[in-house]
């Protein structure tokens, strides 16, 4: 038996003897320091840096916990492993030994000794929370989380760890390899199991999401039961083991046996736990492929429901529906097949007084109609249950679903509905109501409509699209006034504020608790429906369309809600109709963090010496309240984009824009939805504003230019998974449309598609219907066009040749001329779409920005024209203007040009010639331009003449863990200059600012011994003098940044008739581009130009291109 | 009290016999265990306080299996290990009241009388307050049996406890014990150093090569070598011959050369009068005679 005396005694001397121990001691002081330094700034927010993520509940238990939780483990290796090690070094340890208490009543005891050191530890960091958390006064302090973190993140791992180590000591006996074999664990499972393997490695819980929210708790917690248990019975299954393998002579006869068998059952009790989550998640992978291939085998239906009436009881944490269907025989007929999440059971299907027979299969629902005589009928289907999470986004691909939902940098969990008894979230996605499952049905968002009546228990609000009644017997009925493509439903405590602007109705839905926005807007209670009715009628001028709904709601939804993005829509189930899905708090997201927006405001308006009321300062926080999120959604990523996730630039999850026209307009297409995308992403890109990429790097449209070199989009569809060419659909989307822009040649396009677009709205239009109004709108024959746009993989390619300006009189004023000759050397005709800036940027510094940005300048000071050039044609374009161009850009959509946005240099004004013959649009010119001219041979890195060679690398175990990160991050695709870690072997690169005949890019590695380089060779066909250039953009950055302008120094190596020059040459903003290297003697034949990857003074090397001038 | 050691056995894995059919009576008092190094003396000692399991053969205390009892038979043992000279980071008073915690002295109020009173005992009271690592050698040991007095042990094991102790240090080491020994205690004392048996033990047992070659008391072993030890005066060119013939105990020099002592079985014309012989003579002389003869 356990003697409690002995096992409190050994406890209490090992506690003693760590807590006097210096490792402890500096590793505690280290951890404590660290989360002191957090808790004070970045949840107290003293000083600059405050972490938003505090705002969210229970982050701030949760980070400390995380943090603490890793630092302790490694604790814990190195004082577990140390306790045999000294047991073993030292003889007084025996005399200790020949004690009468058990194996047990001992290491026990030392396992808690070591506990209580850690209690210690956590007691001391979750008060800090605790003390910042009320220092700082925003959110309250979630008392229960602040129980519950500790004992689900830090207890398991601690025994886990500590038991694992004293059993690889007590079988090693040797304390370095075994420091080295748990530490090693420990870094194997941070960085490489992660959360693979249905997460049951993850005994750090550093890639579990504990994220707990206020609405619904954790939402995982039987998967968190099962883990965090499991993993702490084999925790105490190794220490079980190490009394079993201690060194000492047992002390009672039996105690090996008990041992042993307390052993495996708890053994088996752990691995059960681990092993149930890991065959739930498994059975889960089995119904998405089952789900995929019933998808994948569905046929079209000529069946249409043309409208619903759902009955819905909440009760608990189920639903049960009753949900009557009037459908539509249009075609033959033919069975019946309906989809229904496979979380809801059916348990009567009827139409009439007739019950009829159905057949589950996975999620659909094979109805058998047979009895059905009539072209339009009723069907009633009964069911209940929950959602399937599993069920829904099932052609998301396994890394997309097991990507971590980082709210920087704690992880919240992936739960797409709700179903608790005191709150329910369910989307379209859910799949609650049934909908005809034909070919592509998840693509598609016909308009039905419904009314839903739903009861639920007293005291929680019911949120729906429609017109809400909430009727004396408790039942909330909703009646849209249109009909819709989507359905959601939100059932929850909220508190509810609302105030009507331009006749609908603006809604918030807030937690009861969650009132921290409020001191924020106390001024603004008569101002906000203006700020609002500013913001939306900015955005409704520049997205062409008005909101089409009567009602907006801005809903607080768990902090565990995620959706995704699709491939076939920038909607996330994160919008719906007439509704937003906010994240809990904000989401802890920078532009969420009002204190910290608030005190920018306040800092700026003192740097520019305004003195703002309160009430001026709170009109901006609100507008960049609401222009961050649903206007003109910022994204801040640390590192790299979202795992397995699209980009699409100028995008968030909550903006409003899929009210606008994905939940409002519908094309019925037979294949995938391209003319929708092709539509929504048209508008989107209104809204848009192109980003600079001044270090290099590939827009996603350039990406689809890499990928549309070889194939066609029809191609590209049927060899590839259409899951991944999202970005495809929106490139030649926009493409198709910005087509059709330039084909109508009075310039009336977007009012009329705009006008299309208001007209079609709730409607299902046919694709023939759609086909004629473009004709129409466009001025050309649309089907015509729509086919080579599918079908045809040619695409222009577009030379620009050197652009003048001149100050020229016109009349009395002084205006500007400038021309700028393009040709087109494709294979098709191509648009160019010009952006240019003039005159001084107003406003200037981080203010003008920042109003340009939320739309508080009234009108954009740009000028944005586009042209058709066609294929073969030379042309100059021509622009008058009133000042002088700061910046042109140029659009070149899907052309061989990458980057497919680039900015245009012009030469210095011409102020002597103000007699020229200026003009204002396309002209065409006899001058065909010419990438080089004849006397010169211009080598890049694109072309095949042009060589690398790397050696030395990962010499050291810093350049292995560079080239492991640079594997990790990037494909062999072009990215993006790294400035703070340059890649070890030659990398491509593609920007604006590298040389190139069509693809401007260049190669780059971080300095090097000068073994690895990049050849050029040139074949030289006349024997003579030449001048040689190297091409070095003028690109700079990075570490040793030194005052504005860094000479770099380039190591190049001629090879001439009279030998090998070696050339050095200082690289400076002044001394960039076509750098001259001398003048040499070439006789004909092979010439070769060599850049070394040595420097002194640069970090990096960037190879792009050489040219042989003949003299 | 009673010990009794049947037929102890102890074979490591490659095949050396650190103890060879032992067969030991020890009754109450002081017990001393004689032996050069490596003579298994240790390995004895931690078969006795359980440390060890032995390959064959029992100890039997009281008549119990020690192996069927080493719960009991650990809560009436003290043991003070060689090599006692590491400790963790705990103080002088800390460390006893780590043992006698686990010695069973559960009242606290007790126990902390108890380590005071040890701490007197042995002279450590002073700094009761320091780091057990900072001691002094010395005071090292003297802590060490300290920890092994505490809780009232019915059987005390001390192994090798003088090595590096100063005499004066050695004696009041010595003194403790035989304090100890007028209670109804068994200490089992193992040494190199004859000394501490002869001034303390009235049993005792002579172990070499894992075996027992001698037990009973100190004066039997005396005995034995009685008439074999020898005293005479050598010159200086003497000296060589005579310590390659004979094993020499002492040298002392004086005028002409040197006074030295002797054990022999015969003094083979050297002209030297026998001697009365002590522990230590009878030690060495039956390590160079009885042990070599009966090994043969």
């Amino acid at each position: 038996m356990i003697s409690l005396f002995n096992v409190r005694t050994v406890s209490r001397f090992e506690s003693k003897t760590l807590l006097r121990s210096w490792f402890f001691r500096i590793f505690a002081g280290v951890g404590f320091f660290f989360l002191l330094m957090f808790n004070m700034f970045a949840v107290a927010a003293i000083g600059d840096g405050a972490w938003p993520g505090r705002l969210v509940p229970s982050a701030v238990p949760y980070f400390n916990m995380w943090m603490l939780n890793i630092a302790q483990a490694i604790i814990a290796v190195f004082l577990s492993a140390d306790f045999l090690g000294r047991d073993k070094k030292l003889d007084t340890t025996e005399a200790f030994y020949v004690r009468s208490m058990s194996n047990m009543d001992y290491v026990i005891g030392k396992t808690i000794g070591i506990m209580k050191v850690f209690l210690v530890l956590n007691v001391i960091v979750l008060f800090l929370g605790i003390l910042f958390t009320l220092i700082g006064n925003e959110v309250p302090v979630n008392w229960t989380s602040f129980l519950i973190y500790p004992l689900l993140i830090s207890l398991p791992t601690l025994v886990f760890v500590l038991g694992l180590s004293f059993f690889v000591m007590t079988l090693i006996r040797n304390q370095a390899i075994t420091f080295v074999l748990m530490l090693g664990f420990i870094a194997l499972s941070l960085f490489y199991i992660r959360n693979k393997w249905f997460g049951i490695f993850d005994f750090l819980g550093f890639f579990t999401p504990f994220m707990r929210s206020d609405f619904t708790g954790f939402g995982n917690e039987s998967d968190l039961l099962f883990i965090r248990l499991g993993i702490l019975l084999l925790g105490v299954v190794f220490i079980l083991a190490t009394v079993w393998r201690l060194p000492r002579l047992e002390q009672q006869k039996y105690s090996k046996v008990t041992l042993v068998v307390s052993m495996s059952i708890m053994f088996s009790a752990g691995i059960g736990l681990l092993l149930l989550k890991a065959n739930r998640d498994y059975g889960n992978t089995q119904l998405r492929v089952e789900i995929n291939t019933l998808n994948e085998g569905l046929k079209d239906s000529p069946y249409k429901i043309k409208a619903y009436d759902v009955d819905l009881k909440h009760s608990e944490k189920s639903i049960a529906c009753i949900a009557t269907l009037n459908l539509e025989l249009e075609d033959k007929k033919n069975e019946l097949v309906l989809a229904l999440n496979p979380g809801l059971k059916v348990s009567k299907i009827s139409s009439g007084t007739n019950q009829l027979q159905f057949e589950r299969k996975g999620h659909l629902i094979i109805v058998k109609t047979s009895l059905v005589q009539s072209q339009s009928f009723d069907l009633k289907i009964e069911y209940d249950g929950q959602i399937n999470d599993m069920a829904m986004y099932p052609e998301v691909d396994e890394e997309a679903l097991l990507s971590l939902n980082r709210l920087d940098p704690i992880l919240a969990n992936k739960q797409f509905s709700f179903i608790n008894p005191n709150y329910v979230l369910l989307t379209r996605e859910a799949n609650w109501y049934p909908v005809v499952a034909s070919k592509l049905y998840w693509t598609r968002y016909p308009f039905t409509e419904m009314n839903l009546n739903v009861s639920t228990k007293n005291g929680l609000t019911v949120i729906s699209q429609g017109n809400v009644v909430e009727s004396d017997n408790g039942v909330w009925q909703f009646s849209p006034e249109q009909k819709l493509n989507a359905y959601s439903l939100v059932i929850g405590q909220y508190d509810h504020l609302r105030t009507t602007v331009d006749s609908i109705e603006f809604n918030l839905y807030h937690h009861k608790k969650h009132d921290f926005f409020k001191p924020y807007f106390t001024e603004l209670s008569d101002t906000a429906s203006h700020i609002i009715k500013g913001i939306k009628d900015d955005f409704e001028r520049k997205l062409g369309v008005k909101y089409p709904f009567k009602r907006f709601s801005v809903i607080e939804s768990p902090i565990n809600m995620y959706s995704y993005l699709r491939n076939w829509s920038l909607a996330t189930e994160s919008v719906m109709p007439e509704m937003v899905l906010f994240p809990e708090s904000g989401g802890g997201t920078w532009q969420n963090d009002l204190s910290r927006k608030k005190e920018r405001i306040e800092d700026r308006s003192k740097d520019n010496n305004e003195d703002k009321s309160e009430k001026e300062v709170q009109v901006e926080v609100l507008k960049s309240y609401i222009g961050d999120n649903f206007i003109k959604p910022q994204r801040f990523f640390f590192g790299r984009r979202q795992d397995g996730e699209r980009s699409v630039e100028n995008w968030g999850r909550y903006q409003v824009f899929p009210n606008y026209f994905t939940y409002s307009n519908s094309v019925e297409e037979d294949g995938y939805p391209l003319l929708t995308i092709a539509m929504e992403n048209y508008l989107h890109k209104r809204l848009s504003e192109t980003q600079r990429r001044g270090l290099g790097g590939l827009s996603p449209n350039d990406e689809v230019i890499l990928k549309l070199r070889e194939k066609s989009l029809a191609d590209l569809i049927k060899d590839e998974d259409v899951n991944t060419l999202g970005n495809v659909f929106a490139s030649k989307g926009s493409q198709l449309l910005s087509n059709l822009k330039v084909n109508n040649e009075e310039g009336s396009f977007d009012t009329d598609l705009d006008e299309m677009i208001s007209e079609s709205r709730f409607k299902n239009v046919s694709l023939s219907e759609f086909s004629i109004t473009m004709d129409e709108l466009a001025q050309t024959d649309f089907s015509n066009l729509y086919g080579s746009w599918l079908n045809d993989q040619d695409i222009p390619a577009f030379l620009f040749g050197s652009i003048n300006v001149w100050e020229v009189k016109e009349g009395n004023r002084i205006r500007y001329f400038m021309k700028v000759p393009v040709s087109n050397h494709g294979e098709v005709d191509g648009i160019l779409s010009f952006t240019i800036r003039e005159g001084q940027r107003r406003g200037g510094g981080r203010g003008g920005r920042f109003r340009s940005r939320f739309g508080m300048d009234g009108d954009d000071d740009s000028n944005n024209q586009s042209f058709v050039i066609k294929k073969g044609e030379t042309s100059d374009i021509g622009f008058m203007l009133d000042d002088l161009p700061r910046e042109v850009q140029v659009e070149t959509y899907l052309a061989k040009n990458i980057p497919s946005s680039q900015r245009l240099e012009t030469n210095d004004v011409i102020t002597d010639q103000k007699k020229i013959k200026y003009f204002e649009g396309k002209s065409p010119s006899n001058t065909r331009l010419k990438h080089s001219e004849d006397f010169e041979i211009i080598v890049d890195n694109e072309d095949e003449s042009c060589t690398l060679v790397n050696t030395g690398e990962s010499r050291t175990i810093k350049d292995w863990w560079a080239s492991k990160q640079n594997q990790d991050e990037e494909s062999d695709t072009y990215g993006m200059i790294r400035f703070w870690n340059p890649p070890v072997k030659w990398k491509p690169v593609a920007g604006q600012d590298f040389y190139g005949e069509y693809l401007k890019s260049a190669f780059y590695k971080r300095k090097g011994s000068g073994a690895g380089y990049v050849s050029w060779k040139a074949s030289i066909e006349d024997t003579g003098n030449y001048d040689v250039y190297a091409y070095v953009p003028d690109i700079r950055g990075g570490r040793r940044r030194k005052g504005g302008n860094s000479e770099r120094d380039y190591h190049y190596t001629v090879y001439h008739d009279d030998g090998v020059e070696e050339i050095e040459t200082a690289i400076t903003s002044e001394n960039s581009g076509w750098v001259y290297l001398g003048e040499f003697y070439f006789s004909d034949g092979e010439a070769e130009v060599r850049l070394s990857d040595t420097s002194t003074k640069s970090e990096y090397i960037i190879a792009d291109a050489v040219k042989w001038v003949k003299k | 009290m009673k010990i009794e050691i049947k037929d102890l056995s102890q074979v490591y894995k490659n095949d050396f016999r650190a103890l060879d059919k032992v067969n030991l009576e020890i009754n109450p008092g002081m017990f001393g265990l004689l032996g050069p190094n490596g003579a298994g003396k240790s390995t004895l000692m931690r078969v006795l306080v359980t440390l060890l399991k032995p390959s064959h053969g029992e100890v039997y205390v009281n008549g119990d299996a020690l192996s069927k009892n080493r719960g009991e038979i650990r809560s009436y043992l003290g043991y003070l290990p060689q090599d006692f000279r590491f400790f963790s980071k705990l103080r002088t008073w800390e460390f006893l009241d780590y043992a006698a915690s686990l010695a069973g002295i559960h009242n606290k109020k007790k126990r902390l009388a108890e380590v005071d009173d040890l701490l007197e005992q042995v002279g450590l009271f002073d700094v009761r307050n320091r780091f057990a690592n900072k001691l002094s050698g010395g005071m090292k040991r003297r802590l060490g049996i300290a920890q092994a007095l505490v809780g009232d042990p019915k059987i005390v094991v001390v192994d090798e406890p003088t090595t590096g102790l100063d005499p004066e240090e050695r004696i009041r080491f010595r003194n403790i014990l035989s304090n100890l020994s007028q209670k109804e205690v068994i200490i089992i004392l193992s040494t190199h150093i004859v000394g501490d048996i002869s001034s303390t033990c009235s049993q005792m047992a002579l172990l070499n090569g894992g075996q027992v070659h001698f037990t009973g008391s100190p004066e039997q072993f005396v005995k034995q070598s009685k008439g074999h030890v020898f005293k005479t005066s050598v010159t200086f060119d003497e000296m060589k011959t005579i310590s390659e013939a004979y094993p020499v105990i002492t040298s002392v020099p004086d005028a002409g050369g040197y006074e030295v002592e002797f054990v022999a079985d015969n003094v083979n014309g050297w002209k030297a009068s026998a001697i009365d012989p002590n522990l230590e003579h009878a030690y060495v002389y039956f390590m160079e005679y009885l042990a070599n003869t009966k090994k043969a």
